[in-house]
């Protein structure tokens, strides 16, 4: 999935700029990463890429294989096949995983899916990800640690198949093992769907030790100042952000 | 199982031994003597209903019931634990629980689906120590009619040691002018008490978390609607089967 984000300026509910001009043309296939200071808009990037009301856009485009979905609603972006995996997933009280999962493969195929197969699905991929199997029961998210919470993000990613990933903060609240578990399943989620694209936002290079991107961003003040490849998330945890003061104009990645 | 089935306040009971049932002019009396699921389904009654579970009995009572107020009292005795799920549609019931010996524990679970306007009171009164009551109560108002719950939890000067929990929801989908008086009368120090009432719409961020999971807005809702009404609810699959069929007929 190829997604263009052009001049995009986007306002929080109280009317201050968050994302500012930002620009980004993510290929089909291919592994961006962001990085950033706390509250330069990196979480509020992956909202306003899901259409979430808490954010007004004000100028620019989102384009998804070259058509516009900014005047469309969150539950059609995702039945278009982009995917959020929040920094901190929510629990909804009562609804369970399974119904839940079910009724969004419902809505994103179009047909009803037989319950010996979804079962058969779920319990793969639950079995994938070292989940305890009654999680499948549970409702969203309720009573599940930081970890779980994570983990239940990624089941959700294998089971709806999505072309375009958003990984909000993945690392964050994964211990080390089971952020190998998760990356694993990641890796063998693009090796089976080549052409799914992935945005990773991210504080910490440890993730890209298990997932290998294709281009490193660093977004300050709503906007990407500096493009590169791994090694630049690397300088920045050796030399922090103002590294980025001393280097050269932002080089494109293009 | 033992079933109940009440209508023009006709009563129909097809069940085994464990429940005795006196009808009266005034009220219908439930005596429940062994440990059992007891289905109650209410079309239409007028007089009260008594429910007194025996000590040392451990019962189960699903309600599901269709039309508006009448009175329920429910006794406990000694020993005895006693759960209601009760799902109502348009209901403006008054229920008293009597914790009247020691020990005695229960969980009532309501829901009801309003679409006129409802007031619904419960008071539950801890007459001994050692009791203990747990309580929801959910409402979904469907329309601009209000709903007004008043809920009373007593603990009496002797009655030490009790558990007095309510938790209570209105959820709207029109806003609406719908209270809650969550009452806690207690006259005892040494007691665990908590009470939580909560008004308004179902949370934004809840609704974004399934729409971008490509489920459309009105299956959110439904998804929404079921789990706010039979969350609580301790219901084994066929139970909960027949509630899911019973809410889908309330929509």
């Amino acid at each position: 999935m190829n997604i263009i984000m052009k001049e995009l300026t986007v306002n929080s509910a109280d009317n201050k700029t968050i994302l500012n001009n930002f620009n980004l043309n993510i290929k089909s296939g291919e592994i961006h990463v962001i990085m950033g200071p706390n509250g330069t808009g990196k979480s509020t990037l992956s909202k306003t890429i899901l259409g979430s009301s808490e954010y007004k856009v004000k100028k620019g485009d989102i384009l998804v294989n070259n058509t516009s979905i900014i005047n469309m609603p969150t539950d059609e972006r995702a039945r278009l096949g982009i995917f959020l995996a929040n920094q901190s997933p929510i629990s909804i009280e009562g609804v369970s995983n399974s119904e839940f999962l079910r009724t969004a493969l419902t809505n994103i195929t179009g047909q009803k899916i037989g319950i010996y197969q979804f079962m058969k699905e779920m319990n793969s991929c639950i079995k994938d990800l070292e989940m305890n199997q009654s999680m499948m029961h549970r409702a969203i998210n309720q009573d599940f640690s930081g970890g779980e919470r994570k983990k239940n993000e990624i089941l959700q990613m294998k089971i709806l198949k999505p072309k375009f990933i958003i990984l909000d903060e993945l690392d964050s609240g994964l211990d080390v093992d089971s952020l190998k578990i998760v990356c694993k399943n990641i890796n063998k989620y693009k090796k089976e769907h080549q052409e799914t694209s992935i945005l990773m936002i991210t504080h910490y290079p440890r993730i890209l030790e298990y997932i290998n991107p294709d281009y490193v961003h660093v977004m300050i003040n709503g906007h990407i100042v500096k493009s590169g490849k791994k090694d630049l998330a690397f300088e920045i945890e050796k030399k922090g952000y103002e590294v980025i003061n001393t280097m050269e104009e932002a080089s494109s990645y293009e | 199982m033992n079933r109940i089935l009440i209508d023009n306040n006709q009563i129909n009971y097809d069940g085994e031994n464990s429940i005795l049932i006196n009808d009266t002019k005034e009220k219908l009396v439930i005596n429940v003597n062994k440990q059992t699921t007891l289905n109650i389904f209410i079309l239409k009654i007028e007089k009260t209903i008594e429910v007194n579970v025996d000590s040392f009995v451990k019962a189960k009572i699903n309600v599901i019931k269709k039309m508006p107020s009448n009175k329920v009292v429910y006794n406990l005795n000694e020993n005895s634990k006693l759960i209601v799920n009760k799902l109502s549609l348009n209901n403006s019931d008054e229920v008293t629980i009597n914790l009247n010996k020691e020990k005695a524990e229960v969980t009532y679970n309501y829901s009801a689906i309003n679409y006129e306007v409802s007031n619904y009171k419960i008071d539950i009164k801890h007459n001994s120590r050692n009791t203990i009551s747990n309580i929801y109560n959910h409402a979904l108002s469907m329309s601009d009619k209000k709903v007004f719950f008043d809920v009373n939890g007593y603990v009496y000067k002797n009655s030490s040691k009790c558990i007095c929990n309510q938790d209570n929801k209105i959820i709207y989908l029109n806003e609406n002018l719908s209270s809650i008086k969550p009452n806690l009368f207690i006259e005892n120090y040494d007691v665990s008490v908590n009470h939580a009432a909560y008004i308004g719409a179902f949370k934004r961020k809840e609704l974004f978390y399934l729409m971008s999971r490509g489920i459309k807005e009105e299956d959110c809702y439904k998804l929404f609607r079921k789990s706010f009404v039979l969350g609580k609810m301790i219901l084994d699959n066929d139970e909960k089967k027949v509630f899911e069929e019973e809410l889908k007929n309330m929509f």
